[in-house]
């Protein structure tokens, strides 16, 4: 029987995991969390997961996948992954076939004040409140760019925090586009989408952010959310002492201060492709930092993706390396780790790497499915381009503004280095218990500096569990 | 009917839900900063789903605990900064 390992609980792995299971496999799934989910169908202490997340709750339910969680994968080698449990202790796991579906972190990129508490990511502040964090009363100021946005602020509203604004980066004309786009290619999130726009909550008054000086509001009414969505808006700084207590917003030309015990703010997602780099899976450039279809040359890059081809097999070197790149049987990959598209295309990749793991890529299933996928690309595309990020944001951090928050390194000290490298060996940027997953991408965005290398342990690791090994 | 168990942040005990993070509980208990970073300066969670490593705790004498991964058990003693 075909040993199977499915590395990440979210929607593609999950998806992998059933298929693989379904057609004979023994799979094993493995996530760093207490409970399965990943970010999107992450468990809610009031259990209000989605109707198609339920859905392929129960199916894993009953393939008899072993599902193993709070177990996070921190090496692999040769033919067998090493995790280490929540408890401590160190387990090998061996496979025929490995499954990567890491998914993806938020990119953040550093802006002053950032550092201050209650200053969060936007799908931080959802993952935050699903665990349990009480957000009543909360005046809360969403930004950064991407669809989740919105999403985040109706179920923070819902929750009782009073929305201040949502504040996205991208211009009328993209959000417009987008809207269209969506339509055309997925009409259920466009609804769904409607459906946060009309939500009743508590958001700011007035609602137009050219009427306001330079003094802080602080008056709320109930009202459609869509009323504090305001397009080419972004957070240009936050104050505060213990906490946030205020933000600057701007819009490219003027600049106004609005109240705030809680921000959330995060610039679309970037790949987790560390494990995959790992295991020497060939890399690409994840999305143009800035619009290409501008007449503009597309510089600067964010985030790596792993190259996959039609049967989500990862490339790697067949032989000695250096003879090519070439499709391995050995590796796949499904979701946000080749690429940013969604739930829908996470789901549809995870079903086709699962099948072809298990041998079963013939089939007319595996066919449908990746008729299907080729579809749901084509939203993965137009996300991307209506949520490329502007150059403004590349000014965004002042030479005291910490970009490394392990180690506390400043823009100032890092804008003199030459690379990721030397940035690491002078500075201690990026050598902090995250390994460089916050830093490295705003880097890469800001700097245009290549990502450093990975290494094993992918995350830190008692050194205890290694020598009692 | 969710169950409640008792946690203690800071030698203060708080009575939160069963299944919530230690994370939510030191925000229910009023904390917003989770711990002090090498300059000094007060942090609290930014990723919510372990890689920012922000929301590092002492759970039970443990330190460097994270916060967002872990779920209160009745009795934890979790102390920040």
């Amino acid at each position: 029987m075909t040993r199977i390992v499915v590395v990440g609980a979210g929607p593609a792995g999950i998806a992998a995991a059933c298929r693989a299971a379904e057609s004979g496999a023994m799979v094993t799934l493995l996530d760093g969390e207490p409970y399965p989910g990943g970010g999107t169908w992450r468990h809610s202490i009031d259990y209000s997961v989605p109707r198609k997340a339920k859905r392929w709750f129960n199916r894993l339910d009953k393939v008899g996948v072993s599902l193993r969680t709070s177990e996070t994968v921190v090496d692999i080698t040769g033919c067998s992954v090493q995790v280490q449990r929540e408890q401590g202790g160190l387990d090998s796991i061996a496979f025929d076939k490995l499954i990567l579906a890491t998914g993806a972190h938020e990119l953040f990129l550093p802006f002053p004040g950032w550092t201050l508490p209650n200053v969060m990511g936007v799908g931080g502040a959802q993952a935050l409140l699903k665990a349990g964090m009480p957000m009543k009363r909360l005046r809360v100021v969403v930004g950064g760019s991407g669809p989740l946005l919105f999403a985040v602020a109706a179920s923070l509203a819902k929750a009782g925090a009073k929305i201040v604004c949502v504040a996205e980066q991208t211009s009328r004309v993209q959000l417009a586009k987008f809207a269209l786009g969506t339509l055309r290619y997925q009409p259920a999130r466009m609804v769904q989408g409607m459906g946060y726009m009309l939500q009743n909550s508590k958001v700011a008054r007035p609602s137009w952010p050219c009427f306001h000086g330079l003094e802080a509001r602080a008056t709320f009414r109930n009202s459609r959310l869509w009323r504090v969505y305001w397009p080419n808006t972004w957070l240009k700084e936050a104050r505060g002492d213990s906490q946030v207590r205020e933000v600057i917003l701007t819009n490219g030309k003027r600049e106004w201060i609005e109240p705030a015990d809680l921000v959330a703010c995060a610039y679309g997602l970037v790949p987790s492709v560390e494990l995959a780099a790992l295991a020497g899976c060939k890399l690409s450039v994840a999305r143009p930092a800035w619009p290409c279809f501008h007449g503009l040359e597309a510089r600067g890059t964010i985030g790596n993706r792993v190259v996959v081809d039609h049967l989500q097999r990862c490339h790697g070197h067949p032989g000695r390396v250096g003879t090519g790149w070439k499709p391995v049987s050995r590796f796949f990959a499904a979701g946000e780790i080749t690429g940013i598209g969604g739930t829908d295309l996470a789901i549809t990749e995870g079903e086709i790497a699962g099948l072809a793991a298990a041998g079963k890529e013939s089939g007319t299933r595996a066919a449908k499915l990746i008729a299907r996928r080729e579809r749901q690309q084509k939203f993965a595309r137009l996300l991307n381009q209506s949520f490329a990020l502007k150059p403004h944001l590349k000014q965004l951090p002042a030479d005291d503004t910490i970009v490394c928050r392990c180690e506390d390194v400043t823009f100032g000290e890092l804008k003199n280095q030459t690379d990721q490298r030397s940035a690491k060996l002078y500075t201690r940027c990026g050598m902090g218990p995250c390994q460089g997953r916050v830093c490295s991408s705003a880097l890469q965005y800001l700097l245009d500096w290549e990502p450093n290398k990975v290494r094993p342990p992918l995350f830190p690791t008692k050194i205890g569990v290694f020598i009692s090994k | 009917m969710m169950k409640k168990i008792t946690v203690k942040v800071n030698d203060k005990p708080v009575v939160v839900p069963e299944g919530v993070t230690v994370a939510a509980a030191v925000y229910m208990a009023g904390e917003t900063a989770f711990r002090k970073s090498v300059s000094g300066q007060l942090r609290s969670p930014v990723c919510g789903m372990g890689i920012c490593y922000e929301c590092r705790v002492q759970i039970d004498n443990q330190p460097h605990q994270l916060a967002c991964h872990q779920l209160c058990r009745e009795g934890m003693e979790i102390r920040t900064l």
